[in-house]
């Protein structure tokens, strides 16, 4: 999956899509370069001016919506070109619709032309043309390179969500999931699809976004959820404890503080042992704050562990509740007697947009 | 075909043998929950196959395969796995077969069609990609058609004699054929060497003393008997038994 995404960001610079919507930008581009000529005229300071900018204006205005349109119609010729071949070729497209719309407008209004400054069509009016020509293509190029830019760090987060999202859930818990709800449907329909809901309902909320804070016995649903999947799989050995004293209905927590603790507890007490064993979870709330203990027994030495810690989900709560709750809140973990001890504790807080 | 079922998990053995009796042709001798059980009952059932998961408690597959291959006829062995995405890779390139859950009925029908003995070799390249653990949790003593699994935490010593490496529990002694520079350097990280011929278990350390002879021997639980330590290895062993 990664290879795949490192593979489309290398991939070679393609030309931009002209047919994205600039027409906008391009009627402020036409005020631009109009401004930008009549600028270049001062020096003649003739009582037109005003007609003069005017007239000017709405030539530039047609030349936009005109460029717009163009490069609507040729970008199925220009996409499939290399990028800077592309580039030169759109360059060149704006230079003659400009010129084109000019030399008419110029043919048609000469006799009201002829008393501006503007006495001879060759001497300023290909000035314009490049002016004109010029404004607008940087303006097009400027506004699709950001829609590119844009799309560009949309298509990255995506990566680095589906990727946290990877990193959410172990790919053996999932598939050994499946595998067991593939066993059940033959044998206890009803328990394979308690167990299909449970784990739609764990995905849904792995997908969502994690910044987002969720009531506190929402979480304590999906850690339940969860554990009821890895009770399916692992039966006898997998027991667990719930002891949850005073926690408030509308006590918010970022999502996903407590399952991946529980995953973990699993992953590491409960797995490698041949026996199973107990999980602990024991949570309660004063009027300030939350604390919450999970216990997990550690397997003994003859069942060494071959599995490596998982700093990352630790790192990745404390991250969390250090955005949302500053020093206010800790996660720590220990170990005593053959029991691994992680403590979490945070304040209550009532409001999902408070912090 | 007389078929040997090994999985941790209850419901994926149930899954197994719904596709089997689907599939036919084939006798489920026996379920194991893992990779001892699976050797001891490879033993007395005399499967022809194994159908095998790799992430279990106690032993994985690939040990218990690794620990088989010492058999006489070592069955056939099918490797099944969730999720093991270097070990797949191995598996691919050493040619032994493998079944990803969810099992397929077809893909595992024709995997039993070409089930095949895997060897020695194919499995350490598989173990060594696959990067669960370095080491074995148990080692393996074969006689007489009976395989003896000594789990490594028993172990208080090696000493190598001849062909031969001595291994010593608490209450038992066993030869077998390996290497102790090969066992040290598998073990390096619970076993330390205190002579050219004898490698200790750390947790079983007691202590050191001098003989009237002024030679160094160490103390171990469990056992009586002193191990004599070379002047070689002193100043080691001794740092080792301070802490």
């Amino acid at each position: 999956m990664s290879k795949e995404h490192t593979k489309e960001t290398q991939a070679t610079p393609v030309a931009p899509d002209y047919s994205k919507s600039v027409t906008g930008l391009l009627l402020i581009a036409a005020l631009l370069s109009t401004l930008l000529i009549v600028a270049g005229r001062t020096s003649s300071l003739d009582q037109n001016i005003i007609t003069d900018f005017i007239s000017l204006l709405s030539a530039s205005c047609l030349i936009a919506v005109t460029d717009a349109l163009v490069l609507k119609v040729f970008n199925p010729l220009l996409k499939p070109l290399p990028l800077r071949t592309s580039l030169i070729s759109a360059y060149i497209l704006l230079m003659l619709t400009t010129f084109i719309i000019c030399y008419v407008l110029y043919s048609i209004f000469q006799s009201y032309w002829s008393f501006t400054a503007a006495a001879d069509w060759t001497q300023v009016s290909l000035l314009q043309v490049f002016i004109i020509a010029t404004v607008n293509y940087t303006v097009v190029l400027m506004a699709i390179s950001q829609k590119a830019k844009n799309t560009a760090i949309r298509q990255s987060s995506q990566t680095a969500n589906l990727q946290a999202l990877q990193s959410r859930i172990r790919p053996h818990f999932m598939f050994n999931s499946m595998n067991s709800i593939a066993g059940l449907i033959r044998n206890n329909p009803e328990m394979a699809e308690q167990a299909l809901q449970d784990l739609a309902d764990l995905i849904r909320v792995l997908m969502a976004d994690a910044r987002k804070l969720v009531p506190l016995i929402a979480e304590i649903e999906t850690s339940k959820q969860y554990l009821n999947i890895e009770k399916l799989r692992l039966g006898d050995r997998l027991n667990v404890q719930w002891h949850v004293q005073g926690i408030p209905k509308n006590c918010f927590v970022p999502s996903l503080i407590l399952q991946p603790l529980l995953e973990n507890a699993v992953y590491h007490g409960i797995e490698p042992s041949f026996g199973g064993g107990v999980i602990d979870i024991d949570m309660r709330a004063d009027k300030s704050k939350v604390q919450i203990l999970i216990r997990n027994p550690v397997p003994d030495d003859g069942e060494r562990s071959h599995r490596k810690g998982n700093q990352i989900a630790m790192d990745n709560i404390k991250q969390r509740l250090a955005r949302h709750f500053g020093d206010a809140s800790s996660l720590s973990s220990s170990r005593r007697n053959e029991v691994h001890i992680t403590k979490i504790i945070f304040p209550i807080i009532t409001n999902r947009q408070t912090a | 075909m007389k078929i040997l079922i090994v999985d941790d998990e209850s419901l994926a053995r149930q899954r197994m043998r719904d596709l089997l009796s689907d599939i036919g042709e084939s006798e489920i001798v026996g379920e194991a929950v893992n990779g001892s059980e699976a050797i001891e009952k490879s033993v007395t059932l005399n499967p022809d196959l194994l159908l095998i998961d790799i992430r279990m408690p106690v032993m994985d597959g690939l040990e218990a395969a690794m620990h088989l291959q010492g058999m006489e006829d070592p069955p056939n062995i099918i490797f099944t796995t969730a999720y093991d995405e270097h070990a797949l890779e191995a598996f691919e390139v050493n040619a032994i077969d493998y079944l990803l859950k969810p099992i397929r009925k077809e893909r595992l029908a024709t995997a039993l069609q070409k089930a095949r003995p895997v060897s020695a070799k194919q499995l350490k390249e598989v173990t060594h990609a696959a990067d669960t653990k370095s080491s074995r949790s148990h080692i393996s003593v074969h006689m007489r058609g009976r395989i003896t699994l000594i789990p490594v935490s028993d172990i208080i010593y090696f000493i190598a004699d001849n062909k031969y490496v001595t291994v010593r529990t608490a209450t038992e002694q066993h030869l077998i054929e390996e290497s102790l520079v090969s066992l040290e350097e598998e073990f390096s990280d619970r076993f330390l060497r205190i002579h050219r011929s004898s490698l200790v278990n750390t947790e079983y350390l007691r202590g050191m003393e001098k003989n009237t002879a002024g030679h160094w021997r160490v103390l171990m639980k469990g056992i009586d008997e002193k191990l004599v330590v070379s002047r070689r290895h002193t100043p080691q062993v001794r740092r080792w038994v301070r802490q």
